[in-house]
């Protein structure tokens, strides 16, 4: 155990950026868990006496054109943005995984119906295409979740069935087959774990992808919409009153959103260089 | 094949083997033209040839890691084409093959135990601790420290990765080894070491090998019998000390003269060949060897030469130059 | 033109001289480590005579050479000297140092593949390299480029001259190689496992070209191989390295006659016998190049180790029966 410690300590050192995204995805994921415990107020209660005040000692950050403490409605946020992200990340993973298994390893129309539709999505901008689909079939929080994890899942296959390829004629599959494994235990022991070091790496990307979206999507007004604390939201509230100088409304929960996805894309960052110096040394 | 008088059937037989590859182009490429081969149990066969010579495919062919495109191959009587792919995966514990390069072969994300223990898993019902004493043992015969086997391919050297290839190969006892080139990447100090391993191991085991090699010299310290390929045709064949003795094939004698030795007193003389292996794709259409055999003549171009085999029925050689007195007799598969 | 009789009574044309190299890298953990490639390297080529630099995987002959020929990285830590024509070729940057290389000093790289531009056409590629040292005129150089095609062997040099490197087979492009290390008449020709990926029979015929040309120019060679045959047939003179150090050198008749380091003897009795060697039980894990020690590295596969060679420094090597060939041994006699 303490080894394994040591090991990570090492990585961490060689890898600040994996130290100091993990650091930060993780200080938000406390936020989001412990909301209930570190939030001082009810992020739906409204302080009618306290309208647009700006940050004091009673409301650190100030609160919005509703008289809601802005800190508290960050902290709640966070649950949003990792409620959105993660199930639908996990959406995409449940996929696109055994799509791009399958068009790797027995290509055909599989394969073919995947690059296809990799080329469609190619061909919109893929918030354009998220905010059309969202908008017409219903602005619920679980449609949010589907239609971002259906449109990262091409993503996934793609990265999976490219390291399928590469493996799939190679010397480790002809060694397995002669030592006489079966179809089923040569693709799920020998190919698929050999395969997904890219799937592990986009994780990261795509939950920051997600988390954007989401707000993008409450900030046009789709979606999700005031009196939940979601960061998107609050800042479609915050625009209104830039222009007239109440700037914490809209900063505040910018940087919040800002903060995160900066957090995950340097612990992709450095997951990305970890995994390539393991290959090339271990 | 050459007469090989010998009543029982063979363990390994290709009978007029013959395997091209569709590359796209008008014509496929053939690898391997019309070879016929046979090992006995017990017997240790040398496949020796340059690139081209077709000596992987038939390796590959031999364990049923690749169809003939024309022939047969039969294990123990029994044609591997017409078997079910339960029977055949039954049948790979009998026959197993080692590759040139080892950490290519083996799933660097296994540990070493796990490895060697995958053929036992597959092939038969020992419980978890019978397999792990087993592993023990084959470690032990192998030369391979314990600690090893909770180690990863990565961290360890090319000569003991191959001796674990060795040991995963000989856990479920099998009859026949191919051997691909199994120490051309490894370093000449660790060769020696691993040749005198694969030779113990054929003497207490019996069991029959199929070493493929371009490295004659190895051929000779290892092998009973011997086949030359060129551009996918077997062109001499036969005992081993005969056939390095006195070779009958003018390939065979250019590929001895080209043999460098460690020792700067012996010089060979060298002959000199013209020009380079053709591809397999513009292969010329009489005699494979052709294009630069130092005692070519039109009639070389007539088509491939029949082999001729020798007074006792083991040395034969496609050549039509040779001494009629000294390979009298054509053999029965051509 | 045969080679002189001693190789370093005159000077030497080549002089590698206590050349130390280290690189610094993270491991996959993170943690900094340092790889002592070379530890204190001693080498010399004579004039004419063709070196064979022996080794096996991470003895550092492949960074002796690149060394030589100024292609280290810059992360690359080195101390040392390497005399060439009377300069310290570690000392050279830039304009000074392309003078040498190309013209003064030709390489054949390992893979031809490798070494060739594959978008320009062979002939142009020697022609660039001609006129990089000299002041030919195209034309001049054009003919000289054909000529010396003609010289490796290459059939119809006329229309070679316009191939691609992808349209020549291995052979033909390793020929190709060796006319650029040769073309502009180097004094010394450094040829990197020159015959590596090559078919058995071609083998023998490109070290015989590269022999024959380099006798015929009067130059030297340094050819760096893992193959005892090659350096057997092909070398007035051999160095064989461990561990970053040359533990023996001299004479390949005197070296094969009576080898005095015990890797040395293991080498020669590995290469001739297959099987029936004493050598299976012995340790062949590749030395571990981030100690760094200044006693014998050999020292933990040695069959005639004592308690001296584990502790005292291995400074320089001594001489034996000849004067030119000396071993890295605490146990050799010396005369």
């Amino acid at each position: 155990m303490r080894t394994t410690l040591m090991a990570w300590l090492n990585v961490f050192r060689g890898f600040p950026s994996i130290a100091v995204g993990l650091l930060i995805v993780g200080l938000y994921a406390a936020m989001a868990l412990l909301a209930p415990w570190l939030a001082p107020m009810d992020p739906i209660a409204v302080h009618a006496d306290a309208v647009l005040s700006p940050p004091s000692a009673r409301f650190l950050l100030g609160t919005d054109g509703n008289g809601m403490d802005l800190f508290s409605r960050i902290i709640y946020g966070a649950r949003y943005a990792f409620g959105i992200a993660v199930p639908a990340v996990l959406l995409s993973i449940l996929i696109g995984l055994p799509v791009g298994l399958w068009a790797g390893y027995r290509g055909g129309w599989i394969d073919e119906g995947l690059l296809r539709c990799m080329d469609l999505l190619r061909v919109f901008p893929s918030i354009i295409l998220a905010l059309t689909i969202v908008a017409a079939t219903g602005q619920s929080i679980m449609n949010v979740i589907l239609v971002i994890g259906l449109l990262d899942a091409p993503i996934f296959a793609r990265v999976v069935r490219a390291e399928i390829l590469a493996l799939r004629g190679g010397l480790l599959m002809e060694s397995a087959r002669a030592i006489g494994n079966g179809t089923s235990r040569m693709l799920f022991v020998h190919l698929l774990p050999n395969s997904i070091s890219g799937a592990l790496t986009q994780i990261s990307v795509r939950m920051a992808w997600a988390i954007r979206v989401s707000a993008t999507l409450a900030f046009v007004g789709i979606g999700i919409q005031q009196p939940t604390p979601e960061w998107g939201a609050m800042i479609r509230q915050g625009a209104e009153f830039m222009v007239t100088g109440e700037w914490w409304v809209a900063l505040f929960p910018g940087m919040a959103l800002v903060t995160l996805i900066f957090g995950l894309n340097l612990a992709a960052d450095g997951i990305q260089d970890w995994m390539g110096r393991r290959r090339t040394q271990r | 094949m050459t007469t090989l008088t010998s009543p029982e059937p063979a363990l390994l037989q290709l009978k007029n083997v013959s395997r091209s590859f569709d590359v796209g182009g008008k014509r496929p490429l053939v690898a391997v033209r019309n070879v016929s081969l046979q090992i006995q149990p017990g017997e240790v066969v040398g496949l020796v040839g340059e690139s081209g010579s077709g000596k992987s495919t038939i390796g590959r062919m031999a364990i049923a890691l690749l169809p003939p495109t024309s022939g047969q191959v039969s294990f123990d009587g029994r044609d591997l084409a017409v078997m079910s792919p339960a029977e055949l995966r039954s049948l790979r514990q009998r026959m197993q093959i080692i590759f040139q390069d080892p950490w290519g072969a083996l799933n660097p994300r296994h540990t070493i135990g796990r490895l060697m223990e995958e053929p036992l898993l597959l092939h038969t019902t020992l419980s978890a601790a019978q397999r792990r004493e087993e592993v023990i043992a084959i470690a032990q015969r192998m030369q391979l420290g314990l600690p090893l086997l909770e180690r990863y391919p990565a961290q360890l050297s090319g000569g003991q990765l191959q001796r674990v290839c060795i040991g995963r190969a000989l856990a479920t006892k099998p009859d026949l080894l191919v051997l691909d080139e199994p120490t051309s990447s490894l370093d000449v100090s660790v060769r020696a070491g691993i040749l005198q391993l694969l030779d113990n191991l054929r003497r207490e085991t019996g069991v029959a090998m199929l070493f493929i090699s371009h490295d004659l010299e190895t051929i000779h310290a290892l092998c009973d019998r011997v086949v030359v390929l060129y551009l996918g045709c077997e062109v001499e064949t036969g005992p081993v000390d005969a056939v390095f003795k006195n070779p009958a094939h003018p390939y065979t004698q250019a590929l001895l003269s080209a043999q460098l030795f460690a020792d700067p007193a012996v010089k060979t003389v060298r002959q000199h060949l013209q020009g380079e292996i053709p591809s397999p794709l513009a292969a010329p259409p009489g005699c494979p060897f052709s294009t630069r055999c130092p005692v070519y003549d039109a009639g070389c171009d007539a088509g491939l030469p029949a082999m001729r085999v020798d007074s006792d029925g083991v040395h034969a050689a496609r050549c039509i130059r040779l001494a009629p007195d000294r390979f009298p007799s054509l053999t029965e598969t051509n | 033109m045969t080679p002189a009789a001693t190789s370093d009574a005159v000077n030497p044309v080549l002089s590698i001289r206590g050349v130390h190299l280290a690189f610094a890298s993270r491991d996959a953990l993170g943690a900094v480590r340092r790889a002592h490639v070379l530890n204190g390297v001693e080498l010399e080529v004579g004039p004419g005579r063709i070196v064979g630099l022996i080794g096996e995987t991470g003895a550092g002959k492949s960074m002796t050479a690149t060394a030589t020929i100024g292609l280290l990285p810059p992360s690359a830590e080195i101390k040392g000297q390497i005399i060439f024509e009377g300069v310290d070729l570690l000392s050279l940057q830039g304009a000074a140092l392309d003078k040498v290389r190309g013209a003064r000093i030709g390489f054949v790289a390992q893979n031809p593949r490798a070494a060739l531009e594959p978008v320009t056409r062979v002939g142009d590629q020697l022609v660039r390299l001609i006129q990089a040292h000299s002041s030919l005129s195209s034309q001049a150089a054009r003919e000289r480029a054909i000529a010396i095609l003609e010289a490796v062997g290459i059939p119809d040099p006329q229309a070679r001259y316009r191939a691609y490197p992808h349209e020549l087979s291995g052979g033909m492009a390793q020929r190709v190689v060796i006319a650029m290390a040769l073309v502009n008449q180097p004094q010394l020709v450094i040829a990197d496992e020159p015959t590596t990926g090559l078919d058995v029979t071609v083998q023998a015929q490109v070290l015989d070209l590269l022999q024959q040309l380099v006798r015929a120019q009067g130059a030297a060679a340094l050819i760096i191989t893992h193959d005892l045959g090659i350096v057997a047939q092909y070398c007035d003179d051999m160095a064989i390295m461990f561990a970053g150090r040359v533990v023996e050198r001299g004479p390949v008749a005197h070296i094969f006659a009576k080898p005095q380091h015990p890797y040395t003897r293991r080498l020669i009795a590995a290469s001739r016998a297959r099987i029936g060697t004493a050598l299976t039980s012995m340790k062949s894990d590749p030395p571990d190049l981030f100690r760094q020690t200044t006693a014998c590295v050999y020292a933990d596969r040695c069959e005639l180790v004592a308690a001296v060679c584990q502790s005292a420094p291995l400074e320089k090597s001594c001489s034996t029966a000849a004067p030119d060939h000396r071993v890295l041994c605490h146990l050799a006699q010396t005369p």
